[in-house]
C-alpha cells in the first residue's frame, strides 16, 4: 500500500493541521522533499535495487525496488522509482499486485523558491477465487501528473512558508473510470513575540473537479472542495512554565461515485447500481494545554479540548452524524526525596453522538479514569512497581423510550510486579495482577447481561545463572478468571489455570547453542452451583484439560565476523523440534480423555552480510514440516523464508 | 520503613479512587436471569457471537473477543471511496473500537443475523485455531421504511485459548462473495458515523 501512503503524505501536507488525504493524489511531497536530506544534491548517478522475499505458512511474496536519482544538466534533483510488489496465498488462491513507477524532478530556483514535477503511474491487482466458482478482481489503476511550488522565508522574527501544487488524474477501477484535475494551496506563518511568545497559523484549501464513468453511465460534475485553517499560540510564562493553545478547523464538500447498497443498490453491487452522492464534513477543534516543571522532582501537565465533527449526506442520510466532545487530562509526576517515583493521571470526558432524526441511537458517552505508577528502587538489585487504574464509562441514550441501551461500565486493573536479584547467580521476579470489569445494562431488556469479570494471576519467575555458558528460567503461573452474572446466581463460570515453564539454555561450545523448554498446562473449568442435596453452593467442575508442549532448538555459528562495531558477515544454522500434547476430560473420566498432538521440525540457516555503502544480504530461510489432527496440507509442509537484498551500484 | 509506607499509602490512594466510581442501579431483567455462553471450544465462539447478534444484546459477543483483539479489512474496503476522507477509519482496530461500532449497529438495527457458514479449518496449534470463514450477516434498519441489506464475505478467524476461554483474537476479511459489501465494509461505515479522527 505504498502508493496509499504517498498519497496521504502529499496532500497532509497540502492542507496541514487538517491532515485529510485523497487517493487522487499521488507522489512524492516536495515540500517534504525539500526537507529530506536524501535530496541533498548529488552529482553522480546513484541506483539502488532492493529485492525482498517473505514466505510463511499463509502467504509468500517478493518485492522488487529499484530507484535512483542524479543531477541534472539544469541543476535539478532528479528521481526515478519502480517498484513491484506480488504476494501469493498459500491456504486459499488469492493473489496480490502493486506495482508503481514514479519520476520527480525537484528544482531549486532560489534560496527561498523550490519547483516540482511529478508524474507516477501505480498499479492495485487482487484476484481471489469467487465462492461458486470463477474468478473475482479488484483492480485500482493510476496514473498522476503534478506540478508544485514551495516558498520558504524569514523576515526577523517572522517565518513563512506556501505550498501550491496541481495536478491530473486518470484512475480505473472495477465498476467505473475517474478522471480529475486537482489544485491547492496550503501557507504557513509563525512569529515569535519577544522570546517567549510564538503564534502561528496555517490555512490550506485544495479543490478537485472529476468525472466517473461505467458502463451504464457517466457522472459530471464530482468533485471537492476543502478549506483548513489552523492558528494558535504558546506562551513560556517562565522557565518552567509553558502554555500552548490552538484552534482547528476543516471543511469539506465531496461529491462522488458511490455503490448502491441495501434498497439503493438490490442487495449486490454493479456498474448499474453506482449513483451520485455528495458528502459535507465539518470538524473543529480547540486544545489547551498547560505544561509546568514545579520543582526539580515535580512536574505537571494540564489539557482541555472541545472537539465537533458533522457529517451529512445527501442520498444516504442514514449515514449523517454530529459529534460534540469534551475532555479534560492530566498528569503530575513526582519523584519522593528516596527515590519513589510516582505518576498520577486521571481523565474526564463527555460526547454526544447524535445519528440524525432516522436514527434511535443517539447517544452520550461520559468517562471518567484515574491512574496511579508507583516505582521504587530499593536498592540496585531490589525493585518493586505498582501500576493501577480505575475507569467509568457511561452511556446515555437520547431516544431511551425506543432504544433502552443505557449501560455503565467499571474496569479496574492492578499491578505488582517486583524484580530482585538477592545473588549474583540469582535474579528472580514475582508479578500479581488483579482485573475486574463490571458490566450494568440499567434496562430490563438488557440486564440479563450484567456481570461482573475477575482475573487474579500470580507469575513468579527465577533465573539461575549457573556457570558461564549455562542458566536455568522457571516461570510459574497461577490465574483464576471468575465471571459472575448479577441477576442468575446459578450463571457463572470459573477457569483456574496452572501453568509453569522450565528453559535450559545450555552453550557447549563457542559456536553452539543449545536451547530445551518443557511447559506444563493444566486447566479446569466449572460453575459454583447449589448441591443437589445439601443446596449449598459447591464449586462443580465440568471439564478439565492438560497441555505438555516441550520445544528444543539447536543453533550452530559458522561464522560470525564483526568490524567497526558492525557485524560484517555471520552465518549459521538451526534446527528446531516442538512438540504438543493436549488432553481433555469430563471429571472422573481421565482414562477417556480425547488426546490430540501437534508438533513441527523445522531446519535452517540464517546469514547477513554487510559490505559496507549500502551492499546488504540478509536472509533465513528454512523447511517446516508440521504434523496435527487438522488443517489443510499446504500448512503442514512448506518453506518459511525472509530476505533482503540491498546493492548500491 | 519509609519508603514502603509511602509505596503502600499511595497504593491504598488508588484503591480507594477505585471504589469512589459507581454505576447506576439497574433493573431485574423483564424475562428472569440468565445470559452466557461457554467458550470452551473454538467454534463456540461463534456460536457465541451469531447468538448475541441474534439477540441483540452485546453481552455474549464482548465475552467472545480477545482484549487483543484486532480487525483487518479486505484491499477494496480499505480504498472505499466512501473512506477516501478518513484513511485512519481501519487503524488501530481494538476491541473497544469493535463494541463501539456493535452497539451502533445493534441500536439502529432491529435485526442482525449472521451465519458464519461452515468454518473450515486452515491451521490448528492446539491452543490456537486459524478458520475461513464464509459468512453472511442481515441486517433489518430500523428506520422507516426498513431497508434490509446482506453484507457478505470471507473471512480468516483467529481463535485462540486464553485461560481455557477460545477467543478470537484477530479477524482478517480476505473477500468479497459476488457483488455484496462485506461485514467489514459495514464496520468502516459504522465506525465513520461514530467519529474519527485522523
Amino acid at each position: 500500500m505504498s502508493l496509499r501512503f504517498a498519497a496521504v503524505w502529499a496532500a497532509m501536507a497540502l492542507l496541514g493541521a487538517s491532515g485529510t488525504a485523497f487517493a487522487q493524489v499521488a507522489g512524492p511531497d516536495p515540500a517534504a522533499a525539500a526537507q529530506d536530506s536524501a535530496y541533498a544534491p548529488r552529482y553522480r548517478l546513484t541506483p539502488v535495487y532492493t529485492n525482498r522475499i517473505n514466505a510463511d505458512v499463509s502467504s509468500v511474496g517478493m518485492s522488487n525496488d529499484f530507484r535512483t536519482g542524479f543531477m541534472t544538466p539544469w541543476g535539478s534533483i532528479f528521481d526515478f522509482v519502480v517498484k513491484g510488489e506480488q504476494k501469493n496465498y498459500r491456504l486459499n488462491t488469492n493473489t496480490d499486485e502493486t506495482k508503481l513507477m514514479s519520476l520527480t524532478d525537484l528544482h531549486k530556483f532560489n534560496l527561498f523558491w523550490m519547483g516540482s514535477a511529478t508524474f507516477s503511474d501505480s498499479r492495485v491487482f487482487n484476484r481471489s477465487t469467487a465462492v461458486g466458482g470463477g474468478f473475482q478482481d479488484f483492480i485500482i489503476n493510476d496514473q498522476t501528473a503534478t506540478l508544485g511550488s514551495t516558498y520558504r522565508r524569514g523576515f526577523g522574527n517572522l517565518r513563512m512558508d506556501a505550498l501550491g501544487s496541481g495536478g491530473v488524474i486518470q484512475s480505473e477501477r472495477t465498476f467505473k473510470d475517474d478522471q480529475g484535475i486537482q489544485a491547492g494551496i496550503n501557507g504557513g506563518v509563525a512569529y515569535n513575540i519577544g522570546d517567549r511568545v510564538v503564534w502561528q497559523g496555517r490555512a490550506a484549501r485544495r479543490s478537485t473537479w472529476d468525472q466517473s464513468s461505467t458502463v451504464d453511465a457517466q457522472f459530471n460534475d464530482l468533485g471537492s472542495d476543502e478549506d483548513s485553517l489552523m492558528t494558535g499560540f504558546s506562551v513560556q510564562a517562565a522557565d518552567s512554565i509553558r502554555f500552548d493553545a490552538t484552534h482547528k478547523r476543516y471543511d469539506s464538500d465531496r461529491t462522488f461515485a458511490d455503490q448502491g447498497r441495501g434498497s439503493l443498490g438490490a442487495q449486490v453491487g454493479g456498474a448499474e447500481n453506482v449513483f451520485q452522492e455528495t458528502e459535507v464534513r465539518d470538524t473543529r477543534n480547540t486544545t489547551l494545554t498547560l505544561a509546568s516543571k514545579i520543582a526539580r522532582r515535580f512536574t505537571l501537565s494540564l489539557s482541555a479540548s472541545h472537539d465537533e465533527q458533522v457529517s451529512d449526506y445527501a442520498t444516504q442520510d442514514t449515514r449523517d452524524s454530529k459529534t460534540l466532545g469534551d475532555l479534560v487530562t492530566g498528569n503530575i509526576t513526582y519523584v519522593l526525596p528516596w527515590r519513589t517515583r510516582t505518576s498520577i493521571q486521571f481523565e474526564n470526558g463527555e460526547t454526544l453522538r447524535d445519528f440524525g432524526p432516522l436514527s434511535n441511537a443517539g447517544l452520550t458517552d461520559k468517562r471518567k479514569r484515574v491512574a496511579l505508577a508507583v516505582s521504587q528502587p530499593f536498592s540496585k538489585t531490589f525493585v518493586v512497581d505498582f501500576n493501577g487504574s480505575s475507569q467509568l464509562s457511561q452511556s446515555f441514550y437520547t431516544k431511551y423510550e425506543e432504544n433502552p441501551r443505557d449501560r455503565d461500565q467499571v474496569d479496574t486493573s492492578l499491578n505488582l510486579r517486583i524484580t530482585s536479584s538477592p545473588f549474583k547467580k540469582i535474579s528472580a521476579g514475582i508479578g500479581i495482577a488483579y482485573t475486574n470489569s463490571e458490566f450494568v445494562n440499567i434496562d430490563s431488556l438488557q440486564s440479563s447481561n450484567n456481570r461482573n469479570r475477575e482475573l487474579w494471576e500470580l507469575r513468579p519467575t527465577f533465573t539461575y545463572f549457573v556457570r558461564p555458558g549455562l542458566s536455568i528460567m522457571q516461570v510459574y503461573g497461577l490465574s483464576f478468571e471468575y465471571t459472575d452474572y448479577t441477576f442468575d446466581e446459578d450463571q457463572n463460570f470459573l477457569d483456574r489455570n496452572v501453568t509453569f515453564t522450565n528453559e535450559v539454555r545450555y552453550k557447549p561450545t563457542r559456536q553452539v547453542d543449545v536451547l530445551f523448554e518443557y511447559s506444563l498446562y493444566l486447566h479446569d473449568n466449572g460453575s459454583y452451583l447449589p448441591d443437589a442435596e445439601t443446596g449449598e453452593r459447591l464449586y462443580q467442575i465440568s471439564s478439565e484439560d492438560r497441555r505438555d508442549r516441550t520445544r528444543l532448538r539447536v543453533d550452530y555459528r559458522v561464522k560470525h565476523k564483526i568490524v567497526d562495531n558492525r557485524v560484517q558477515s555471520a552465518l549459521s544454522f538451526f534446527a528446531e523440534n516442538l512438540y504438543s500434547q493436549r488432553g481433555e476430560w469430563t471429571p472422573g473420566n481421565y482414562d477417556e480423555r480425547d488426546v490430540t498432538t501437534d508438533g513441527q521440525i523445522q531446519v535452517g540457516t540464517t546469514g547477513n552480510y554487510d559490505w559496507g555503502g549500502g551492499k546488504v544480504v540478509r536472509f533465513t530461510v528454512s523447511r517446516v514440516k508440521r504434523f496435527s489432527p487438522f488443517g489443510v496440507d499446504a500448512a503442514k509442509d512448506y518453506w518459511d523464508a525472509r530476505s533482503e537484498i540491498a546493492y548500491p551500484f | 520503613m519509609k519508603r514502603l509506607g509511602a509505596f503502600f499509602v499511595l497504593a491504598t490512594a488508588l484503591l480507594s479512587a477505585a471504589c469512589i466510581f459507581d454505576t447506576r442501579d439497574p433493573n431485574p431483567p423483564a424475562t428472569g436471569g440468565g445470559g452466557g455462553c461457554t467458550l470452551d471450544a473454538p467454534q463456540k465462539a461463534f456460536v457465541c457471537m451469531a447468538g448475541a447478534l441474534a439477540r441483540r444484546q452485546d453481552g455474549d459477543y464482548e465475552r467472545s473477543i480477545s482484549e487483543n483483539f484486532v480487525f483487518s479489512p479486505t484491499t477494496a474496503d480499505s480504498l472505499d471511496q466512501n473512506f477516501l476522507g478518513t484513511p485512519c477509519v481501519y487503524d488501530n482496530w481494538t476491541k473497544e473500537v469493535e463494541m463501539d461500532v456493535l452497539s451502533l449497529l445493534l441500536a439502529d438495527n432491529e435485526q442482525v443475523n449472521w451465519d458464519y457458514g461452515t468454518p473450515v479449518v486452515k491451521i490448528n496449534k492446539n491452543t490456537f485455531v486459524r478458520f475461513e470463514v464464509t459468512y453472511s450477516l442481515l441486517v433489518r434498519s430500523v428506520a422507516a421504511p426498513a431497508d434490509t441489506t446482506f453484507y457478505r464475505g470471507v473471512a480468516e478467524i483467529d481463535v485462540r485459548n486464553e485461560n481455557g476461554n477460545w477467543r478470537v483474537t484477530f479477524w482478517n476479511e480476505t473477500q468479497t462473495v459476488g457483488n455484496s459489501s462485506t461485514w467489514g465494509f459495514l464496520r468502516g461505515i459504522l465506525r465513520l458515523q461514530r467519529g474519527v479522527s485522523c
